[in-house]
């Protein structure tokens, strides 16, 4: 049995009275590779910065490999966790490489000049996402896509054991969709665990081997994309009528959306 | 091949330090002849004439240069980090209401005072700066939480101008000589400069900066934004409140020794940020140097330029630095 990286049981929380999240337990194991889905307004985000530790439960623990959230500096939870967010905007613009740098800032201190090895890390990270062209480029030079894999190299260069990305396929067009699925399974296939948020349902049949539905609150159902995505499933937790049958090429269930249901169930 | 950051670091420093000992020198040697100078380096003429100006250069020119040099350095320093904690390119250090703090102090010990304790002045102003920061800032954490830097800006503006109006209360109320006094330190001036503030004021820089540079990677996390610091290992909070001490504590300590110089700590970080880059590990060392050119240049300019009339040095710098100013806007 694998032990669990991020592990957490029966957490809640709440932004004052209104409960985002309710009893949530899941662990993330080495090489793992788990999605969530919700639809908009579910918690997922949320869900995100709890497991992350940058919020904190008002009920329950989580932990990180075997030691709780709490009791572990953001510095030590960066060295092992590292999340790719949605983009934050920012006047200052530095370039692909000065940015990438900043991800070997968990293992360094408040004043550091990167070494031989940060450069070699940062070169394999930027080699991985392909932005080695992109080195001297500025960041908001660059398109949706290739901001999103600098980010993805950022998070890389912290050589964590397990990623967490928050809606990857916002913004992205189809090509740098199927990119980004290549790219996780490329990192996945090294041993880094990946945990993905998103309501991009059939993006995320194709890419994770798990699946859980967040739903008002709490996990409504989990297991493989196939035992997952079901006609049922989706009415009860995104309130749509939708057709699922199986892309004939992957294998991976696939999901037409027909029409909105008017009376939730 | 590309430098490193270390090398641009080092290449940058040293090339400003020459730049600003030159800046310097020529301030020390502006208004003597060329005959002396040769007289001064010689020591071919002994007596009188060449005592009265080393007297002029060494307790009259040299300790308000070393002053300006040293308030410029602190102006921009200061610059860089509430930039970068605000971030906001444009901020300034005077924007949360540290000036008009220090201004009353100064204007509090003016018409308490007068001339009797010199001194005094400086240590009111300090104590103004940073009770509108202490102010400022606990209206903040009060608040804490999303929207907290618009919370500091808005916080800060509101003070300063509570501040400026007791300030201008006073002054209106104030006899004439005190009223010159006051105006000439709300324009900025360093014609009274003693050693004694410029080794305080020394002191404040030097301390306030290194520990800002001990931190020089974590305001680079700041500045691309609070949940990516936050995910890349940064006490957001923490460390945002250590840089807004320490940056009001350095400007505290230059408006005290200065009065209030506009445009320093808002177009020297601005300018070095276009010309190498927004990596603090740079920008730092390249504000404090460029800082103390800027300023010590200026303060010559506005020694000589109306001779014998001396100028506000605070003209100098708004004069030439918000055209400059208006054009990065423009050109952005």
């Amino acid at each position: 049995m694998k032990t669990a990286l991020v592990e957490c049981r029966d957490v809640s929380f709440g932004y004052g009275t209104r409960t985002v999240l309710q009893g949530i337990s899941l662990g993330i194991a080495e090489a793992d590779f788990v999605g969530v889905i919700g639809p908009n307004g579910a918690g997922k985000s949320t869900l995100i910065k709890v497991l992350s530790g940058v919020l904190r439960p008002s009920e329950g623990v989580v932990n990180l490999s075997g030691a709780d959230m709490r009791s572990l500096s953001r510095k030590k939870v960066a060295a092992e966790l590292a999340v790719v967010q949605q983009e934050e905007a920012s006047d200052f613009s530095f370039t692909v490489t000065e940015e990438v740098m900043m991800g070997r800032a968990p293992h360094h201190g408040g004043l550091y000049f990167e070494d031989h090895s940060d450069r070699v890390i940062v070169q394999e990270a930027m080699d991985k996402t392909r932005v080695t062209h992109l080195a001297e480029r500025r960041i908001e030079t660059l398109s949706g896509g290739e901001r999103q894999r600098v980010r993805i190299a950022r998070a890389l260069a912290q050589q964590p054991k397990i990623l967490f990305l928050d809606e990857p396929t916002n913004h992205l067009d189809l090509y740098a969709q199927l990119s980004l699925i290549e790219l996780m399974r490329n990192i996945n296939r090294e041993g880094i665990a990946i945990f993905i948020v998103s309501h991009d349902i059939n993006f995320m049949c194709e890419s994770c081997a798990h699946l859980k539905i967040l739903h008002e609150t709490s996990f409504y159902c989990q297991g493989s994309p196939r035992d997952v995505i079901t006609e049922e499933n989706l009415a009860h937790s995104f309130n749509i009528k939708a057709l699922v049958d199986v892309n004939p090429i992957t294998a991976a269930p696939r999901m037409t959306p027909l029409a909105r249901l008017e009376n939730a169930p | 091949m590309r430098l490193s950051t270390f090398a641009r670091t080092i290449l940058i420093s040293i090339s400003l330090t020459g730049v600003l000992l030159v800046v310097l020198l020529i301030s020390l040697l502006t208004g003597t002849t060329v005959t002396e100078v040769k007289t001064l380096l010689t020591g071919s003429v002994q007596g009188i004439d060449a005592q009265k100006t080393w007297t002029i250069i060494l307790s009259y020119r040299l300790p308000r240069t070393l002053l300006a040099a040293v308030a410029g350095a602190g102006l921009a320093s200061a610059g860089v980090v509430f930039q970068g904690v605000l971030k906001n390119p444009l901020a300034d250090p005077y924007l949360i209401g540290i000036a008009a703090g220090g201004s009353l102090g100064a204007v509090v010990s003016i018409s308490l005072f007068g001339e009797r304790w010199l001194l005094g002045t400086s240590v009111c102003a300090f104590l103004g700066s940073i009770s509108a920061v202490g102010l400022v800032y606990g209206l903040a954490v009060a608040r804490r939480g999303r929207g907290y830097v618009n919370t500091v800006i808005l916080a800060g503006v509101i003070v300063g101008a509570l501040m400026n109006a007791v300030m201008l209360l006073i002054l209106s109320l104030s006899g004439s000589h005190e009223k010159q006094r006051i105006l000439f330190w709300l324009m900025g001036d360093f014609s009274l400069a003693s050693y004694q503030q410029v080794l305080l004021a020394a002191v404040a820089v030097t301390v306030g900066w290194t520990l800002i540079y001990l931190n020089a990677n974590r305001l680079n996390l700041l500045i691309v934004g609070d949940d990516t610091a936050s995910h890349l290992g940064l006490n957001v909070f923490r460390t945002r409140t250590l840089f807004m001490l320490v940056a009001a504590m350095l400007t505290g300590a230059t408006v005290s020794v200065s009065g209030t110089i506009g445009f320093v700590g808002l177009v020297v970080p601005h300018a070095m940020r276009l010309l190498f880059g927004p990596d603090n590990r740079v920008l730092l060392p390249a504000a404090l140097l460029g800082g103390a050119a800027f300023l010590a240049a200026s303060d010559c300019v506005a020694r000589v330029v109306a001779y014998p009339m001396e100028l506000p040095v605070g003209v100098i710098t708004t004069l030439s630095g918000a055209p400059f100013f208006l054009y990065l806007l423009v050109k952005k």
